[in-house]
């Protein structure tokens, strides 16, 4: 496995980075974002539920409320970026 | 359909079927510990499983004792509340696997403590990491041995305090005899067996209300509150809620026993496929335990749930005997027992491995090399102080939901390892004294806070109230172990140019 190209560069400007490098910087990128979207949904549902208590228990219809709609989405999200982060890495891998 | 009668007396049908499973639990055990004479084999079940078995094994070890028992009793008493408990698993597991499990993997470490130690190479945090999992591990044995403390006071009518001694001495013997294989097959039976219980359970339920999640909701409406739907039963303040999500969300994103599982696969795309069928699996899950939750707050009554347990924990048992009698009562409580069982040994044998890895060998006997089996002996005497200490510390926590306790333990994790490993991982200028003050400074903060908080001070020690009104510290223990990190890293900046470890990561270094 190359990877000398931004290892072997010292105090001069760094080679063009290999093949392998740019995979794996794209996968570290991908996979920031995906931690960022999965947290910042489920810190929003909790700041809805501590501070929007009243939005969140509207009744929509009968029976269901706002917050049970949400917390749906909140549940299914997650779940989706999983898949797809597998899916993708694993047809990314060498 | 009414709870049934005398549920809570010993009952020959349910104890028979709770001893022929513990039986077969046993006999898998012994088998493994035949296999299991060396070290890696102990601690990694020498990598032999599937992707399948692998993911089972994870989902169960993650939803454990703290989702059937907790998370569904919470649910039956404040509603729409707990679903903050529910969804913290739905989205701490993928957290963990986008930030940790790839870089985790790739640098080939089994620890925590490992991969810091890789990092920033220096024994020194590997002795701090070590102190801060072992406590953290410590609180998270507490949490199950309360709930099977519970369980076996339900179905054998023992006292809470001698139950958990039993459990105590029971979990001793698995971890001393089974070693990590022993634990991962008894998590895979148990998770599915699990899944099973709480099937039959779902539909017999489900079946009460015409399968219908709107008749559902309208009974839970209709018999304990139209605000078990809505937010506000279940935390004291609104800062309490946010607190309790961030804590669950670094405390998962972090757990030492799941990481250290997602290395007994062969290769990189079996781990991810494993990895898929355990997000998979956690999901249904999770949703489970909400719904029983909800339908046990109908069938069973928030009356007889409080009695059998202030805290809740019984809500899920007393359901399966409400719509399934007293021999599915048996099953339950057997397969509930298992899960606390296996989740607690994997907790014991990590603590263990640091107790004997990072404590012993990066502390104490620094540069000498420890023999495997010297590793072995320290590691089965480790097992044992813990789970001493364990069972002393579960009975003074009577009465507490273990989801809520679950949480509180999450506070820890995710203030003391989580984000020096985020930082070690993804930012290149942390430092030695940066990642040891940084945790230090959140173990500190997360203890202190709890000492302060209304458990502590109202419900153990007795006084009016806490003297903080924050049941959990993690608002502020984690972003403070955070600063910490960033600010003694900036200070102490000697080192530049140190490669940061997700660049080391792809070279897959050989370090060790």
């Amino acid at each position: 496995m190359q990877t000398e190209g931004l290892q072997a560069s010292g105090a001069g400007a760094p080679m063009r980075p290999t093949l392998d490098e740019a995979r794996e910087t794209r996968r570290r990128r991908v996979c920031l974002w995906l931690a960022f979207a999965v947290a910042v949904i489920y810190i929003g549902f909790a700041v809805l539920v501590g501070f929007a208590k009243g939005l969140l228990g509207e009744r929509i219809g009968q029976t269901f409320t706002v917050g049970l709609y949400i917390g749906g989405f909140v549940a299914v999200v997650p779940w989706l970026l999983t898949v797809f982060y597998v899916v993708w890495s694993n047809r990314n891998d060498r | 359909m009414s709870g049934t009668a005398a549920v809570d007396l010993p009952n020959a049908t349910a104890i028979t079927f709770f001893f022929l499973f513990i039986a077969i639990t046993l006999a898998i055990t012994w088998w493994a510990a035949r296999r299991t004479k060396t070290t890696e084999e102990y601690f990694a079940a020498g990598r032999r499983l599937t992707a399948w078995q692998n993911g089972l094994a994870l989902a169960g070890d993650f939803t454990a004792a703290a989702g059937f028992l907790g998370i569904t009793g919470l649910i039956s008493l404040v509603g729409f509340d707990g679903l903050v408990y529910v969804l913290a698993a739905l989205a701490g597991w993928p957290l963990l696997l986008f930030l940790f499990a790839e870089p985790l993997r790739k640098l080939g470490k089994y620890t925590v403590a490992d991969a810091l130690a890789h990092c920033l190479n220096s024994t020194t945090v590997r002795a701090i990491v070590g102190l801060c999992s072992l406590v953290y591990i410590l609180l998270f044995l507490i949490v199950q041995l309360v709930g099977a403390g519970n369980v076996i006071r339900l179905m054998f009518g023992l006292s809470y305090r001698d139950a958990v001694i039993v459990i105590g001495a029971i979990m001793m013997c698995y971890a001393l005899f089974g070693g990590m294989l022993g634990a991962t097959w008894v998590q895979i039976i148990k998770a599915v067996l699990m899944l099973i219980a709480a099937a039959v359970t779902i539909i017999l339920s489900l079946s009460y209300f015409d399968f219908s999640f709107v008749t559902l909701f309208e009974q839970v409406s209709a018999k304990a509150g139209a605000a078990m739907l809505a937010p506000g039963k279940g935390f004291p303040t609104s800062w309490e809620v946010v607190s309790t999500a961030l804590a669950a969300l670094c405390g998962l994103a972090n757990q030492p026993h799941v990481l250290m599982r997602v290395f007994t696969v062969p290769d990189a795309r079996t781990a991810r496929r494993s990895v898929f069928y355990a997000t998979t699996l956690i999901a249904i899950f999770s949703v489970m335990t909400a719904v029983l939750g909800f339908a046990a707050a109908v069938i069973v009554g928030q009356g007889a749930i409080r009695a059998a347990d202030p805290g809740g924990n019984m809500a899920f048992p007393l359901l399966s005997a409400a719509v399934g009698g007293t021999a599915f009562l048996g099953f339950v409580a057997a397969v509930s027992f298992a899960t606390i069982l296996a989740a607690v040994v994997g907790l014991v044998i990590n603590g263990s491995a640091t107790l004997a890895h990072d404590f012993w060998g990066g502390l104490i006997r620094r540069k000498q090399v420890v023999s495997a089996r010297e590793q072995l002996i320290l590691a089965r005497v480790a097992t044992v102080l813990l789970c001493v200490v364990a069972t002393i510390l579960g009975i003074a926590f009577q009465g507490q939901n273990v989801a809520f306790l679950g949480v509180l333990t999450l506070a820890v994790a995710g203030s003391t390892n989580f984000p020096t490993l985020f930082l070690a991982i993804f930012w290149r200028r942390l430092t030695v004294p940066g990642a040891v003050v940084g945790m230090l400074t959140g173990l500190i903060a997360s203890l202190t806070l709890l000492y302060l908080s209304p458990l502590v001070q109202v419900d153990l020690l007795h006084n009016a109230h806490g003297m903080i009104n924050l049941r959990n510290p993690g608002l502020i223990s984690i972003p403070l172990a955070f600063f910490a990190n960033i600010a003694v890293s900036l200070v102490t900046r000697k080192e530049s140019g140190r490669p940061f470890a997700y660049a080391e990561a792809t070279q897959a270094s050989t370090r060790q």
